[in-house]
């Protein structure tokens, strides 16, 4: 009988969380089904092409770079395909299926392998891989002319775009509210803007996303956008602009917060967020690109390791022990 | 493991102060200490039982009768810190209301059918969890009794109370093991009696000296007896004592609560159990049929100790007793960190147990050092919330070691001599 008793016998704590990292990436996958749906109800089969082959893709380059470099296969934590389905929201509708396929390559490879598998890439894989496939082939990645053709109930002109090209006098055109709730072309997540705010804002209360990482991210590009609107330059925008179109909803909530690039230290992340902001709105104003967000995210990935050294927070305070 | 357990059957802490004049009694009285003037003679041994209103001392002096039903824990002399001169009794409390003058001289005095019904495995089990080791049948044991003061009165207090638990640990030897042959070594000035009551036990070695035991090699190369002896046990008079008493406390009552937690989250209820009652024999009693697989844990979930076997007794120290079903047991596993941060925000010392992790992971322990492990307190609290279950209180445990034993990682540890 006593041969038989085998008790475990491991180190404390014997109390381990429940909540683990596939449970929260199905969450982020569950948290994205209503903008996916949204899409897909706008752009059709456009949608559900990009969607397929970016999580599929990523599903298959995980594996295969997984096997090369010895690492388990990140596709049983579901890391794979939430990477492929935040990849799927960079997408212009008419995006060929090779595009998307060298683009998912690119993120897993450059940005999660090769740095040692999940969690252990200073940057964002989707941003990696979207900067890879924009650079390379620019034409097709311009959201600017992507849904020439479409039959859609809104203008299919990309709003940054048209800033870029034709200044302040175009911003009537958008209404924020109408930007809000997904009268805007260009990605095909962009039509889902309201509905990742408030997914966001579900994952936020479920402490996945932290909330400093939007709330400084938006503040950083509102902060930027108003100084630039100050300076008088003809191609500003006002604020609420910049916060509603393009990628700056989905990025604030969905890509900022990744977890393998983002600072720990809570103030650490307001600076983060304030100086991706920033860049983003001076990328969207200054650069070759009219959508400069994953750029943005990509500079300041560079410099968190720097400036992420410190203490998490202060030391708990205990009560002072009088010594008689 | 054995000498831990040794060191927590005996485990408390002086907490007050000792006046010759009178006795202090802590808030919670788990144990007492008392004090015996230079000029008395202590009538107790460690381990030994005492009953309330019972003198500490000979000649019996005011402040020096136990209040308390309980154990000798320890006693500790001049060099110690007392003041000059005094003897510090420390006496564990026990709640057996049932010790008596009269069955306490029953206990040690009767013959070997009062020891508690045990067999000779689980004596000798319960023996080596105490730390004594029982010598293997066949060889010889050599029992030391000489004292270091041999003027009468140390005789006489020797002969009543001491020896007596002498004899039933040699009466328990000689149950477990009845083929061990009992040598014991006297001083040549002891009393007639006592030379005689312990021929009827083995062979009796007188001796002139006072310090026989840094002589044992000398006596055993003497003795043309020992020589041919195939090996040799030596045991002190006073442990022979101690070892007895402690298996007895079970028997004799003295008891401890002990909180028994079905499951993380289960109810839990306070039982009194003896002090070195097994843990399977706990669950015995209270119907509990333990499973392959689960955890029994002394203490709670964060800080506690998961046990191997259910062969390990119970003693004060362990105010609980956890148990998880094996469904719910869930161990740390070697996995990467997918820097969600958790750990860090959740440490109440305010550390980057992340970074800490990764350098203790790749042995860089300067950095490690420099991110300041010597403030983790091990509460355990950053394992607990770690999304993919990795063993950070463990890595951190192992980094402060490391970093005790490296030169050039920036932590000095100092060795604290005896």
């Amino acid at each position: 009988m006593k041969n038989q008793f085998h008790p475990v016998v491991s180190f404390k704590p014997f109390r381990l969380s429940v909540l683990q990292f596939h449970h929260i990436n199905y969450l982020l996958l569950l948290l994205l089904i209503p903008a996916t749906v949204q899409s897909l109800s706008l752009y059709g089969m456009y949608a559900a092409r990009i969607i397929g082959t970016a999580v599929g893709s990523c599903i298959l380059w995980d594996t295969l770079f997984g096997r090369i470099f010895g690492k388990p296969a990140g596709i049983y934590d579901g890391n794979a395909a939430v990477t492929g389905l935040l990849l799927a929201m960079l997408f212009p509708p008419f995006a060929p299926w090779w595009i998307v396929a060298v683009a998912a390559a690119a993120a897993m490879f450059l940005g999660k392998q090769l740095f040692g598998g999940t969690g252990a890439s200073p940057f964002n894989a989707v941003c990696l891989g979207w900067a890879v496939v924009t650079i390379s082939w620019s034409g097709i990645m311009d959201p600017s002319y992507g849904s020439v053709g479409l039959q859609l109930p809104f203008s299919i002109a990309y709003p940054l775009a048209e800033l870029r090209f034709h200044g302040n006098t175009i911003l009537e055109n958008f209404p924020t509210l109408a930007l809000l709730t997904g009268k805007q072309a260009g990605y095909i997540f962009s039509g889902a803007t309201l509905s990742l705010v408030i997914t966001g804002c579900i994952g936020i209360a479920f402490r996945i996303i932290p909330w400093r990482i939007p709330i400084s991210f938006l503040a950083g590009i509102a902060g930027t956008a108003c100084v630039i609107a100050i300076a008088g330059l003809p191609q500003s925008g006002t604020p609420l602009f910049h916060l509603c179109t393009g990628l700056s909803i989905p990025g604030a909530f969905f890509l900022a917060s990744d977890f393998s690039s983002r600072p720990v230290s809570p103030s650490v992340m307001i600076i983060y967020g304030v100086i991706a902001g920033a860049l983003t709105v001076l990328f969207r104003t200054w650069s070759i690109f009219p959508e400069g967000l994953p750029f943005a995210l990509l500079v300041v990935n560079i410099i968190v390791p720097l400036i992420d050294r410190g203490r998490s927070r202060k030391k708990t305070h205990l009560p002072e022990v009088v010594h008689l | 493991m054995i000498t831990e357990l040794y060191n927590q059957l005996f485990k408390t802490g002086f907490s007050c102060a000792i006046l010759p004049a009178g006795i202090e009694i802590l808030p919670t009285p788990e144990t007492i200490t008392l004090a015996i003037p230079p000029d008395r003679l202590p009538t107790v041994t460690e381990g030994q039982l005492v009953i309330s209103g019972e003198s500490l001392c000979t000649p019996p002096e005011p402040g020096s009768f136990s209040p308390i039903n309980g154990l000798v824990q320890s006693i500790l002399s001049r060099n110690c810190g007392a003041p000059k001169n005094h003897m510090l009794v420390t006496i564990i409390k026990g709640s057996g209301s049932d010790i008596t003058a009269r069955n306490k001289r029953k206990l040690l005095f009767e013959p070997s059918n009062d020891l508690p019904a045990l067999s000779s495995d689980e004596l000798r089990e319960r023996c080596a969890a105490c730390g004594f080791h029982l010598p293997i049948n066949n060889q010889s044991l050599l029992v030391m009794m000489v004292d270091e003061d041999i003027d009468r009165i140390t005789n006489r207090w020797y002969f009543e109370n001491e020896f007596d638990s002498v004899l039933t640990g040699l009466r328990l030897i000689k149950r477990i093991m009845p083929e061990t042959e009992i040598n014991i070594i006297l001083h040549k000035n002891s009393p007639a009696q006592k030379i005689r009551h312990c021929s009827e036990w083995g062979r009796v070695i007188t001796l002139p000296l006072h310090y026989p035991d840094v002589l044992v090699n000398c006596i055993i190369q003497r003795d043309q007896h020992l020589k041919k002896m195939r090996g040799i046990t030596v045991i002190g008079a006073r442990q022979c004592a101690t070892m007895v008493t402690s298996l007895m406390t079970g028997y004799a009552g003295i008891s401890f609560l002990l909180s028994f937690k079905n499951g993380l989250n289960g109810a839990s209820k306070l039982y009194e159990i003896p002090i070195g009652m097994t843990i399977g024999q706990f669950f015995s009693q209270i119907n509990y049929t333990p499973l392959s697989g689960m955890q029994i844990i002394i203490g709670g979930e964060m800080t506690g100790m998961a046990v191997h076997s259910l062969s390990q007794p119970l003693t004060p120290s362990a105010d609980s007793l956890l148990v998880i079903p094996p469904k719910a047991v869930r161990t740390p596993c070697n996995t990467t960190c997918i820097n969600c941060g958790k750990c860090s925000h959740a440490c109440p010392a305010g550390l980057r147990i992340d970074l800490i992790g990764k350098c203790i992971e790749r042995k860089l322990i300067q950095e490690a050092v420099r991110l300041g492990i010597s403030d983790c307190i091990e509460c355990g609290i950053c394992t607990a919330v770690c999304r993919v279950r990795r063993p950070l209180a463990h890595l951190v445990s192992f980094g402060k070691s490391l970093a005790s034993r490296s030169t050039n990682s920036g932590v000095v540890t100092e060795k604290v001599k005896q």
